[in-house]
């Protein structure tokens, strides 16, 4: 009977007291439903990734040679710490699929002749090729470029120089090209230019011209117990003679890089916003449930003369927060399972580029238990405290007349030449102060979630845009060969359309700092470049032959700064060089050698290229494209700003939570902050209505209100600032791995933009809770301050 | 400032209740007189207080001061009303606690710039001089009803309302308040007019109105009011 009879009390005063109630209610919501759709959904988007890799069994390292025998595989896997290693052969060859399509790049792998034991695939439609003039690819990459089973294309580039024409048996998955990537220094999908396919072997060996039982690519998993590093070294020295290319191991692969830097960096980040709301709604129930227990201070004080203990007192307030942590998990988790798919559907379309075949997203019971229990408990922790005042509250006391509020000795400050509003207003938000710095950081949490949200697309701008913007040529030609500078550079400026051309080496470099050691893409540029604008973040701004370059991602990989000096390996040829600069480079991890220093290095000075970088007529690119492919020894021909497009769309789509961002960030600061104004409002109600007796207008009280608002708002933008650039840069750097990494940009209009943002929040959060103070009825109150 | 009420009607509903607070209430009060209101609880003492300071809407009858019937203004016509005439006193004095003696009396007298006293010297009048910087908590009862009265009259108003002025002090700081209004109504020509339901005030006034049930039942002409000192009660 007791208990029902609190019950309806209870139910009753939630009614009464429903837009405070219900904001607490929508906050924790919230919070819990976006934790619910991002955190175990990303989790299961993990594993999901995770089984598939363990399904295709994906190398632990990776080698690219010239050329070996077959059988070199033997001896790799007879190395200690190898548990299974598979050779292969693959190629990059030009794919024309008719018409006026441009010719796009796809790197032909061998099949094996049975299961792989490393760097598997899957048949998801269709079948394996079963002949020569067959191939499979890459399901998201024929997604991207339009072509169904059955098609009919034609590889260009193969040794004979001859267009081979294959038709198209089946669509695959693999767990290394899972994102379709070209190389780790472009670890995002860019399946306008790139795609990956598979062949019998026998008919790439014709394609590239080699002879039989040879290879170019070994991939191998190691023992549990092995070290990766010791490993490396043991095979570099069995592959050393077939010209090491390029090594990778699992955190440099491409796949591998991106999809957890994706991942884990958007899991994360869903955690980070799902606690900063549950800490929001916290902070709100505290304020709410504070003012509840002032204002039935009398009837706990009459509950207490009737014999209700302590306990149930407690209980009673606590049945607050708890009835809106128990419906809140109610309606949150099944919505936030809901929410999942959508999201991991978001995920494969954003990242990916198209499904993964292994995708399972059951609901988690064990996530689904952390966010209830954490909620609850952060729900029943802001309660506790006004619970307590409630319960301890001295009956006899409570049922006496209110003496007159008073002021703590802290809210008596003097700030000198402030008006008489502004220290009203000042020694306001000192009266109850738990309540101001719940204000304070209402508007801290919602500046860092709403200045993230800005400096997720300055990042995005900045790192994507900006910088690719100022790489400015058509074409990226690539040679199979080494060749002179000067002869590949006549041999492309030969070709009609072409507006201009610079040449470049590439080349996989290890490079060693202390004991620290990493295989890095060293790029050879001629020291008058101009093509490549480069955005030097420390040390020298251009090229020079005192020392090289480094992009900011190897810097961070190895430790190194400006002065630092690295032990640079290949082809055999080991310097010492001095890092001079560190330049902005977001994707891969280069190491910039200017070609007078390069020059130095070789026999005669030889200043041999691989690469051109082509501009053409925009009128005559196609045509320029096909040029380019027919040129001697050229083995790709990549359409950098198609290249550019598919990068800024995967960055792009990062950019998109920034919108989330921006809506709970407002969120959150207007339901803190109508929340806070609305109890100091109405704890002040008799004084605002006293106000209003003696003659100020609407007009001065809301302007009083203003200042209150303004000021706390100001306070919390001070305090917001330095936890905001660290949270900005938290998340920005969650993205960041060997190959890929962000330079944090807030641009200068993102802080006048969220400072505008925040001060519009506020005022309209001071809107409903100013309303009823013009309600006031102004008789009444001067009924109840007289007896 | 001469106030005329004329058949003024005030009713309320509480719950499914019509109470009539006020029922055709007529008074004449010359300028610069000191009248008290007295009645006992629920006789309609401070709606009536209420409506002639136009904190609340008569539902009926006229209510002119100064010749302007104030029932017919508009929102903001009350509210400059409230503000350039009238000065109010409460039992609880209902000071802003965050703001020092100095600063509740400045806070009002700024709402009236042409006509504002000094602050200080308000408060000089009511023998505060010593408690400027004093916050409302770290006065007595008697202090700060005497702020209040500072605070009202900094405005200058012509009218000053004053309900139960004396509810919640003890007896002589009671009767200090009492000469202190009545030390202001004759040296400024302010009309007073203060409710109580102590009938024992009733002999320092100028004028006294009984109420009953929301109706004046006699009104009572003082020709030689008592000192406030010599009161008793």
């Amino acid at each position: 009977m007791r208990t029902s009879v609190l019950l309806r009390k209870l139910i009753g005063d939630m009614r009464f007291n429903r837009r405070g109630f219900l904001a607490v209610w929508l906050t924790f919501a919230v919070g819990l439903t976006f934790y619910n759709a991002t955190y175990p959904g990303g989790r299961n988007f993990v594993a999901s990734v995770g089984r598939f890799w363990d399904q295709t069994h994906l190398a632990d390292l990776w080698f690219d040679l010239d050329s070996a025998p077959a059988n070199v595989v033997e001896s790799v896997r007879a190395i200690e710490g190898v548990r299974a290693a598979s050779g292969r052969l693959a190629l990059d060859l030009g794919l024309e699929r008719g018409g006026s399509a441009p010719v796009v790049t796809v790197r032909l792998i061998s099949l094996p002749e049975s299961e792989a034991d490393v760097n598997n695939m899957v048949v998801v439609e269709g079948r394996l090729p079963a002949a020569g003039d067959e191939i499979a690819l890459a399901q998201s990459f024929a997604q991207a470029q339009g072509i169904a089973l059955g098609d009919t294309l034609s590889l260009v580039g193969g040794a004979d120089g001859a267009a081979w024409p294959v038709r198209v048996a089946g669509f695959a998955a693999s767990g290394e090209y899972l994102i379709g990537s070209r190389s780790p220094l472009q670890p995002f999908p860019t399946l306008s230019t790139f795609g990956v396919g598979y062949a019998p072997y026998a008919a790439l060996v014709d394609l590239a011209g080699v002879d039989a039982e040879t290879i170019n690519n070994i991939g191998l998993i190691l023992t549990s117990d092995a070290d990766v590093n010791t490993v490396r070294a043991a095979v570099t020295e069995v592959l050393r003679p077939y010209g090491l290319r390029l090594i990778l191991d699992r955190h440099q692969q491409p796949a591998v890089a991106t999809l957890k830097a994706n991942m884990d960096s958007n899991t994360q980040i869903g955690l980070i916003m799902s606690l900063i709301f549950l800490f929001g709604s916290g902070a709100i129930m505290g304020v709410l449930l504070a003012r509840q227990v002032d204002s039935e201070r009398r009837a706990i004080g009459t509950l207490r003369a009737l014999g209700y203990s302590r306990a149930e007192v407690l209980a009673y307030y606590l049945a607050f927060a708890l009835i809106i942590a128990v419906t809140g998990v109610i309606v949150a988790t099944p919505i936030g399972y809901l929410i999942t798919w959508p999201i991991l559907g978001f995920f494969q379309t954003g990242i990916v580029g198209g499904p993964i075949p292994s995708l399972s997203n059951p609901p988690n019971a064990a996530f689904i238990l952390f966010g209830a229990s954490t909620g609850l408990a952060l729900a029943l922790l802001a309660a506790a405290l006004p619970a307590r005042r409630a319960a301890t509250t001295d009956p006899g006391l409570a049922l006496r007349p209110p003496t007159p509020a008073g002021i703590g000795s802290v809210a008596r400050v003097h700030v000198p030449g402030l008006s008489l509003s502004g220290r009203q207003a000042v020694r306001n938000l000192l009266r109850v102060p738990v309540r101001t710095l719940s204000t304070v950081l209402g508007v801290v949490c919602g500046l860092a979630i709403i200045v993230v949200a800005f400096a997720i697309w300055d990042t995005i701008d900045y790192n994507f845009n900006a910088y690719y913007r100022s790489i400015q040529y058509d074409f990226i030609v690539t040679t199979g060969q080494l060749t002179p500078v000067d002869t590949l550079r006549d041999q492309v400026a030969g070709i009609d359309g072409v507006t201009g051309v610079e040449t470049g080496l590439i080349a996989p470099v290890t490079v060693a700092l202390a004991d620290r050691m990493y295989t890095a893409v060293g790029i050879v540029l001629d020291d008058a470049q101009t093509f490549h604008s480069f955005d030097s973040l420390r040390g020298a701004p251009a090229l020079s032959s005192a020392g090289v370059w480094i992009g900011h991602n190897l810097a961070r990989t190895l430790g190194a700064d400006v002065g630092d000096v690295l032990t640079a390996s290949a082809a055999g040829i080991t310097q010492q060089v001095q890092v001079v600069g560190v330049v902005k480079q977001v994707l891969g991890a280069p190491l910039y050698i200017p070609m007078s220093l390069f020059s130095q290095w070789t026999p005669f000075g030889v200043r041999p290229a691989n690469q051109a970088y082509v501009r053409a007529d925009p009128a005559r690119r196609l045509e320029v494209q096909r040029a380019l492919s027919d040129l001697p020894g050229v083995i790709g021909v990549e359409d950098w700003q198609s290249t550019i497009a598919d990068i800024q769309r995967v960055a792009a789509f990062n950019g998109n939570f920034a919108y989330i961002f921006l809506g709970f960030g407002m969120f959150l600061t207007f339901v803190v902050l109508f929340n806070t104004i609305s109890a100091s409002l109405y704890e002040r109600h008799n004084e605002l209505a006293i106000m209003r007796m003696q003659g100020f207008s609407r007009g001065e009280i809301r302007s009083l209100v203003t200042w209150e608002t303004s000021i706390a708002v100001l306070l919390g933008l001070l305090i917001g600032i330095l936890p905001t650039l660290l949270l900005v840069d938290y998340i920005v750097q969650l993205y960041n791995t060997d190959v890929a990494g962000n330079v944090t940009a807030i641009y200068p209009p993102t802080w006048i933009a969220a400072v505008a943002i925040l001060v519009l929040t506020a005022l309209a959060a001071q809107v409903l809770p100013l309303r009823s103070v013009y309600a006031v009825n102004m008789g009444d109150v001067s009924k109840s301050v007289s007896v | 400032m001469s106030l005329q009420l004329e058949s003024v009607r005030k009713g309320y509903t509480v719950g499914s209740v019509k109470v009539t607070a006020l029922s055709d209430v007529t008074l004449d009060v010359p300028t610069g007189e000191f009248v008290i209101i007295l009645g006992p609880s629920g006789s309609g003492k401070t709606t009536l207080l209420n409506l002639i300071g136009g904190l609340e809407a008569a539902d009926g009858g006229q209510i002119r001061v100064d010749g302007e019937d104030i029932t017919r203004l508009p929102e903001a016509g009350l509210m400059r009303y409230r503000r350039f005439k009238v000065g109010l006193v409460f039992q609880f004095f209902n000071l802003i606690p965050s703001l020092t003696a100095l600063e509740n009396v400045a806070l009002a007298a700024q709402l009236v710039n042409s006509q504002q006293r000094d602050p200080r010297e308000a408060l000089e009048w009511v023998g505060l001089g010593d408690r400027l910087d004093h916050y409302p908590g770290q006065l007595s009862g008697g202090q700060q009803q005497r702020v209040a009265i500072a605070r009202a009259l900094s405005k200058n108003p012509a009218l000053v309302l004053c309900d139960e002025p004396t509810g919640s002090l003890d007896y002589q700081t009671g009767r200090d308040v009492l000469s202190l209004m009545r030390r202001l109504n004759r040296e400024h020509r302010q009309t007073f007019v203060i409710v109580t339901h102590n009938a024992n005030i009733a002999q320092m006034a100028d004028r006294v109105v009984r109420l009953r049930d929301g109706r004046v039942m006699d009104v009572t002409l003082n020709p030689s009011p008592v000192e406030p000192q010599d009161l008793d009660w």
